[in-house]
């Protein structure tokens, strides 16, 4: 068991992260046990933070009691994996607004004192901006399949995120244009996220997704 | 801490309060309706088999006179024997003049057998209960029409309300309909050719529920997947008509496929 980021391991080929509600799975991954310490295996098929790490990112600044703006939460297949990171002291805004997928991240945060269900359009920040007064957010997290992603993402961060704080996006090219090609649609949205902040590193995620990019950058 | 714990449990509150009210959804009671609407329709066929079954010892000739279910239901119900069927009577609940002429004709000359009081009334009882599952039925259509002309207008004046909501039912969700791509919505209900096909190079199937629209039904046999792939493309259009706005604007697109389905025809 190797730690690659703080709270992050590696074993086998497999990333896991510490399982914080020891004995639960969340969406059927695998529980590894080592010693005392339980582990969840993330599956970098069902998670784009999860392939981005497997692509070898370098750099994630994310750590025990970090607060995270999650918009488009899905489920919370990614957020569990992020709950496992911040621990008890962290807490994490899960945005989505599907009522269908919502459900099951309500279980998910009954389960997991530091997820927050928001069911909101993350287009409209303003809607929830006050739930979030008392929390500063020191990393935005955004995986919607939408058009105009990039300017969701500078949206929310221009109101929530601070100089210097930590912005992960998965851009997906094809629910911006299917006719463009891909690589200039990634461009175009890395020219609109430079308006907003300074990109660290931009990693394709293929085999893992098809047409996704993954930009972490640092809040100018 | 304790903050955290309380903001927590208020929006976790609020959430389910959401869920629950403000979009969970209308669908989920148009799906129900839609799935059992297949089984009322089952148990009716069934219950009708068998009423014709047990009536015909007494009248068998009816059967071959009477073809409509209700009307052979009702006879059954409200004449009872073959005693009782005069032409006046039979116009009540059958308003055909010739047939019921023939009707009465046979009755008296009937090759069944006499049957009892106490069997009557069994196989009356029988023939109410399958009148009252088709009522249920005609009923839960009307519902079906209504919520799904509120839910998804568009798609349901191109489609049918009651075929777009067996659609619905197979693809689980609006949401997930609107994002399907139209070769999909194509075969929905098609799961178990596709899959033959994905496994083992069988033909891919070329309609799947849709092959029940009346446009499928009405051009020229070699052309149903075409005219299939017409009406999925549409109806998958027509979808994203209402998830954006509900406004009624189908009258384009079924002006499209109407001109399509004639060219087919
Ligand atoms: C690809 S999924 C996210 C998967 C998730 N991040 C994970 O890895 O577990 C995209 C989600 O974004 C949500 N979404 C799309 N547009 C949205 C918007 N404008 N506001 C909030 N959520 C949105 C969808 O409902 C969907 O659940």
């Amino acid at each position: 068991m190797k730690q690659i980021f703080e709270g992050i391991f590696s074993s086998k080929g497999k990333i896991l992260t510490k399982n914080f509600t020891p004995g639960k799975k969340v969406y059927g991954e695998k529980l590894v046990k080592t010693g005392s310490v339980e582990y969840r295996e993330w599956n970098p098929y069902r998670s784009k933070l999860c392939a981005a790490i497997k692509k070898g990112l370098k750099k994630l600044e994310i750590k025990k009691g970090l607060n995270v703006l999650y918009l488009g939460v899905a489920e919370g297949t990614t957020a569990s994996h992020l709950s496992d990171v911040i621990e008890e002291k962290g807490l994490i805004f899960g945005v989505d607004l599907s009522q269908r997928t919502m459900k099951k991240f309500i279980e998910l945060c009954e389960d997991r004192e530091n997820l927050v269900p928001v069911l909101e359009n993350a287009e409209k920040p303003e809607k929830y901006e006050k739930y979030l007064k008392n929390s500063e957010i020191s990393l935005l997290y955004q995986d919607l399949s939408q058009r105009k992603q990039a300017q969701i993402f500078n949206k929310n961060a221009k109101k929530f995120l601070k100089k210097g704080k930590l912005g992960i996006i998965a851009i997906k090219a094809k629910s911006i244009s299917s006719t463009e090609n891909i690589e200039k649609i990634f461009e175009k949205q890395k020219e609109e996220l430079k308006k907003e902040f300074d990109i660290i590193e931009c990693i394709p995620l293929q085999p893992y997704e098809k047409s996704h990019l993954l930009c972490v950058m640092k809040k100018k | 801490m304790a903050k955290k714990d309380d903001l927590r449990r208020k929006l976790i509150q609020k959430a389910r309060k959401e869920v629950k009210t403000k979009y969970v959804g209308r669908e989920s009671h148009i799906i129900r309706a839609a799935d059992i609407l297949s089984d009322l329709d089952e148990i009716f066929n069934l219950l009708y088999e068998d009423s014709r079954e047990w009536y015909g010892i007494h009248f068998p000739e009816m059967d071959r006179l009477v073809k409509t279910p209700e009307i052979y239901l009702n006879l059954v119900n409200e004449l009872g024997l073959r005693k009782n069927f005069s032409e006046q009577k039979i116009l009540k609940y059958y308003k055909n003049k010739e047939k019921a002429k023939q009707i009465e004709t046979k009755a008296k000359n009937s090759v069944g057998s006499e049957i009892e009081e106490k069997d009557l009334k069994k196989i009356q009882s029988l023939a109410k209960q399958s009148l009252l599952i088709k009522k249920e039925k005609n009923s839960l259509v009307e519902y079906v029409e209504k919520e799904m002309k509120k839910e998804l207008p568009n798609f349901s004046n191109l489609c049918g309300a009651v075929l777009g909501a067996k659609l619905l039912s197979e693809a689980g969700a609006i949401e997930k309909m609107v994002k399907m791509p139209a070769s999909t919505i194509q075969v929905l209900g098609a799961e178990k050719a596709l899959f033959r096909h994905l496994k083992s190079g069988a033909k891919p199937p070329k309609y799947g529920l849709l092959f029940q629209h009346p446009f499928v039904q009405q051009v020229k046999t070699v052309n149903r997947g075409k005219m299939a792939r017409s009406l999925a493309s549409k109806l998958s259009i027509a979808l994203k008509q209402d998830f954006f706005s509900k406004k009624e604007k189908y009258e384009k697109l079924l002006k499209e496929l109407e001109k399509r389905a004639s060219e087919l025809s």
